[in-house]
């Protein structure tokens, strides 16, 4: 180990998080550019969706070294202040956000855009459910512990649901679930939950969920199931021009890219702005059109290795509280690439949650940046304490 | 650890559908690519003019401004409807009906034709919010005439959906103007041309962004058909005068080119160029004078005496009479217990007589000696219940007497008739002699027959088309003319024509319309006949008086001319009838001598002094 602590400190410091990290910025940028030549985008070039991106990286970055610096137990110390502002943020917004599309999911942030109270709700939940986690008798988790985090995961939840935004609402589940099950509950509590999920979901699908889904939900779920099974039959017209219309350009635009591409500001589905969405949510199919299968499946990959690299760095922490954040922000951020992914190539029905880092929208960014920085704090910490 | 797997795992299932999309599918997905933002727009064609036979202008095509509706962009229809309806006044039922059309599915289809500036003005303010609205230029179909002609000449209208099932049209494509009656029909391969198309590249809400490549339209061909204007002139307004429906029809006997045809009631075919209103169409449609029939071939009548002259002629060929044989008249003649009158008591007169006095006594004897196979095979040559063949859509058979049309009938009128009843009686031949009964020919078809007669056996196809003139694309057309030819002596042809010679000048039928020409001698040979509708020998309403028939010719040596003229219930052919033929006679003589045809409106039945031109133009 070398003398000074400064020097050690760059020494340890996560670079391969950093260069993954900006790498996937640096895309996101490239293509947010690429899109904004397409009509019908803002013409101003402040109100360009590169030059927002731009803004709230810039703000992201800054609160990604302050994170790495942070010393962990305040960060468990204000979990409940965070918790409970994120919280207040959504309630917020229930009052005096914007609707855009029948949703009042932001609040105005002037020149930067909106916030997006939600994608805070996630980091506020995920470190109080950590914090209540924490501590851990020799019966494991007692059940005062569980009803707790139900009660803390179900707040943001039900508020998000206000708004309406269900996609969002089901992102706050699998963090949680995985954080209960490093809990050292008992194996046969994790196989015995998991039999009776494979055999009751169909059921609860088709008598509980089922029923209370709102039409384009349905809809959505169909045009997944044809997408995957019978993609011919998203071409007849109704299906076409209603509501697998998303679903088919996104495809569309995935299929036609090819191998290499049809390069920067090359693809027709992007520049003509046939996705709806394609800044954000739907930002992976400009991707895989300009820059083919090799361009999304690098994108895949950088985001592979951030995940597994988080999920390293939690296996490496010494700590409950810090391991259970980081399993959770893994999680978190496995299931957008996922799910996201999933929906611009047809496989998972259209929920509308963004792809980290490459999505334009500076809540989404700012969150993930400073849950990476919580990554990059612990793994500097890996050889002390 | 478990989890990480899983994740991989997802992963890998992405990384897969990524490849089959982007590697195993590719081609299709790029093909939806380009569909998706390529639109084809077609450039009509223009079609061709339609011209009478000396190069004036029958139906021409003029520019106009067509407000078209592209589905594929319309992101609300009832926005787009409530548009069309507040801005541009069309109708909601129109538009919705339009746009649900078939060929809506493939271009943008028409929604108001004619616009005014105002209106393209208004697409253009309206292009970003609403890109399905588009201006098409779409030469429409003028006829400067109006009815004049509009049988021959048909109109246009888009075709159908059933159209196009059928190989007529099996060329088209949905949302195509195609001729739906007369020569636009007949000949709408050769007018119609090929239309070209812009190819363009469009963004996602259907706004144009740049072109790829135009190509042209091929217009069409123009048609010069055999119709002479002045005459067709003056066979409508012959008709038009005496307010009765009727048809005028006039062949050249030399070689079939029609030279008129004028039917009455007519229709006005701009109204179709502009796309018809449902009312317009239906009272054309519901019309009891049925304005939208030729009646010159979509109709059947009997031609009454006229159709002593195919008698005649089939008899011979027959080989039952000879042109020297003399029958008896007797006033008229005992057949199946019923004495059937003449007119009058000829004696005993030779063929020519008979014809010149339209002696139905003698045709009586004739017709039972002819017998009904012999007046089937011999009536069917001259072209009787035969078609004629003529260059004209839906063109009716019409028929002459059979076994089978006796059976129908007698099954029809008397339900429990003995097989005695349905055998062919003497009575019947009498009744076909004269024309009555069972005869239904059409009036070409009539006239066809007699020009052939004038030309001493020698039968032409009529037609109207004279050529339809080359263009770069596609070669000259002309209509092959089949001649058909029946061999008779001089004699034979001398005797039938003299007597159509005496009807008109040698104190006959048609003895008031006889034409003194002496500059060239021409001289009108014709035949008269009086049809009797109901069989009443006194007529008080008009629906039950006779339909008036004249058929004739000229000049009696070498034919140059031959016309029809039929007058539902216009009574006397000699009154009605062959004054108008006269007319049109009188008319081609001065063109002949290059006088000018001014326009002849004479009162049925006058002087013939009336019906000759007055002043020069």
């Amino acid at each position: 180990m070398k003398s000074s602590l400064q020097e050690s400190r760059w020494r340890d410091f996560d670079w391969p998080l950093l260069v993954a990290i900006t790498l996937l910025c640096g895309i996101s940028l490239l293509v947010l550019y690429s899109i904004d030549a397409a009509p019908g985008e803002a013409t101003e070039w402040h109100q360009k969706f590169w030059f927002k991106q731009l803004l709230w990286c810039g703000i992201g970055y800054a609160a990604f070294f302050w994170v790495t610096r942070l010393n962990f137990q305040r960060v468990f110390d204000a979990a409940p202040y965070i918790y409970a502002g994120t919280l207040l943020l959504l309630l917020a917004v229930l009052f005096i956000g914007v609707k855009i599309n029948g949703q009042r999911c932001w609040i105005r942030l002037g020149p930067l855009g909106t916030l997006q109270p939600s994608e805070f709700a996630k980091l506020g939940t995920i470190l109080l459910v950590a914090r209540i986690l924490r501590p851990l008798g020799l019966q494991g988790l007692t059940w005062q512990q569980l009803a707790l985090v139900a009660v803390v995961t179900l707040l943001p939840v039900v508020l998000t649901l206000q708004q309406p935004d269900t996609g969002t609402a089901l992102t706050f589940f699998p963090p949680v679930l995985v954080m209960i099950f490093l809990s050292g509950i008992a194996i046969r509590w994790v196989v015995g939950v998991s039999l009776a999920g494979l055999i009751l979901s169909p059921l609860l699908f088709v008598f509980l969920i089922e029923p209370r889904l709102k039409q384009y939900q349905r809809d959505r779920i169909n045009v997944t199931w044809n997408a995957i099974f019978h993609p011919e039959r998203l071409r007849d017209r109704q299906t076409r021009e209603g509501f697998g219309y998303q679903t088919l350009q996104s495809m569309i635009a995935v299929g036609s890219g090819g191998i290499l591409g049809r390069g920067f500001r090359g693809g027709t589905q992007s520049q003509g702005g046939f996705i709806p969405a394609h800044h954000s949510d739907f930002i992976a199919s400009v991707i895989a059109e300009e820059f083919g299968l090799v361009g999304s499946l690098g994108v895949l990959a950088l985001l592979l290795f951030i995940i597994l690299h988080s999920a390293n760095v939690a296996g490496r922490s010494r700590e409950r509280f810090s391991m259970l954040v980081l399993a959770g922000h893994m999680t978190l951020l496995a299931f957008h690439v996922i799910v996201n992914f999933g929906m611009v190539v047809g496989l998972v029905p259209i929920i509308g949650i963004p792809l980290p880092l490459l999505s334009a929208g500076g809540s989404s960014l700012l969150m993930t940046l400073v849950s990476l920085g919580l990554v990059a704090n612990v793994y500097e910490r890996r050889f002390t304490n | 650890m478990a989890l990480q797997v899983g994740i991989v795992a997802a992963f890998v299932v992405l990384a897969l559908r990524l490849w089959s999309m982007q590697v195993v599918h590719h081609e299709d997905y790029v093909r939806q690519a380009e569909n998706n933002r390529e639109r084809k727009i077609p450039i009509v064609a223009p079609r061709g003019s339609i011209l009478d036979r000396h190069g004036n202008v029958l139906v021409d095509s003029r520019p106009t401004f067509s407000l078209m509706v592209n589905r594929e962009d319309i992101q609300d229809e009832a926005e787009t409807i409530r548009i069309l309806a507040e801005e541009f006044g069309v109708s909601p039922e129109y538009a919705r009906q339009q746009l649900r059309s078939p060929a809506a599915k493939v271009r943008p289809v028409e929604v108001k034709s004619n616009i005014t500036d105002a209106d393209r003005a208004k697409v253009s303010v309206l292009d970003y919010e609403h890109p399905e609205f588009l201006v098409e230029l779409r030469p429409q179909r003028k006829y400067p005439h109006g009815e004049l002609a509009c049988h021959v000449l048909g109109y246009v209208a888009e075709v159908s959906e059933a159209q196009l099932k059928q190989p007529e049209f099996d060329y088209c494509r949905p949302g195509d103007k195609v001729g739906q009656a007369g020569l636009e029909r007949f000949y709408n391969r050769l007018l119609m041309g090929r239309d070209g198309y812009r190819r363009i590249i469009v963004d996602s809400r259907g706004r144009f962004v740049r072109e790829i490549e135009t190509v042209p339209p091929v217009p069409g061909q123009d048609i010069v058909t055999t119709l002479d204007l002045d005459l067709q002139r003056v066979a409508e307004e012959r008709l038009k005068a005496l307010k009765l429906n009727g048809t005028i029809a006039v062949i050249d006997p030399r070689n079939g080119e029609m030279l008129a045809l004028a039917s009455m009631p007519g229709y006005d075919p701009n109204l179709f160029a502009a796309g018809i209103s449902r009312a317009d169409y239906a009272r054309y449609v519901n019309d009891k004078h049925k304005p939208l029939r030729n009646r010159a071939i979509q109709d059947i009548y009997p031609p009454g005496s006229t159709w002593k002259i195919i008698m005649a002629v089939a008899a011979m060929r027959a080989g039952v009479l000879k042109p020297t044989d003399r029958l008896l008249c007797g006033g008229g003649i005992n057949v199946g217990g019923r004495h059937v009158r003449c007119m009058g008591n000829h004696g005993m007169p030779s063929l020519s007589t008979a014809i010149a006095k339209s002696c139905d006594g003698w045709f009586y004897r004739l017709g039972i000696k002819l017998g009904l196979e012999n007046l089937r095979t011999y009536a069917s040559e001259l072209g009787a219940g035969e078609y004629t063949g003529v260059d004209l859509p839906n063109e009716f058979k019409g028929y002459i007497p059979s076994l089978e049309l006796k059976a129908a009938t007698v099954r029809r009128t008397m339900p429990n008739a003995t097989p005695a009843q349905y055998r062919w009686t003497d009575a019947d031949s009498v009744y076909a002699s004269i024309g009555q009964a069972m005869v239904r020919p059409t009036p070409l078809q009539m006239l066809r027959a007699v020009a052939g007669i004038a030309m001493r056996g020698e039968l032409h196809t009529p037609h109207f088309l004279l050529e339809a003139r080359p263009t770069s694309e596609y070669p000259r057309v002309t209509f092959t003319d089949q001649v058909k030819r029946i061999e008779l002596p001089d004699e034979c042809w001398d005797a039938v024509i003299e007597g159509m010679w005496a009807a008109v000048n040698a104190g006959g039928t048609a003895a008031a319309s006889a034409i003194r020409d002496p500059e060239t001698g021409f001289e009108m040979c014709g035949k008269t006949g009086t049809a009797q509708v109901v069989s009443k020998l006194k007529a008080s309403k008009l629906e039950e008086r006779d339909h008036s028939w004249f058929v004739g010719f000229g000049p009696r040596e070498k034919p140059e001319i031959a016309a029809i003229s039929l007058v539902e219930h216009g009574g006397f052919g000699a009154r009605v009838s062959a004054p108008n033929v006269r007319a049109i006679f009188e008319a081609w003589l001065r063109k002949k001598k290059g006088l000018p045809v001014d326009s002849v409106s004479a009162p049925p039945a006058t002087s013939p002094k009336a019906s000759l031109p007055t002043k020069a133009r």
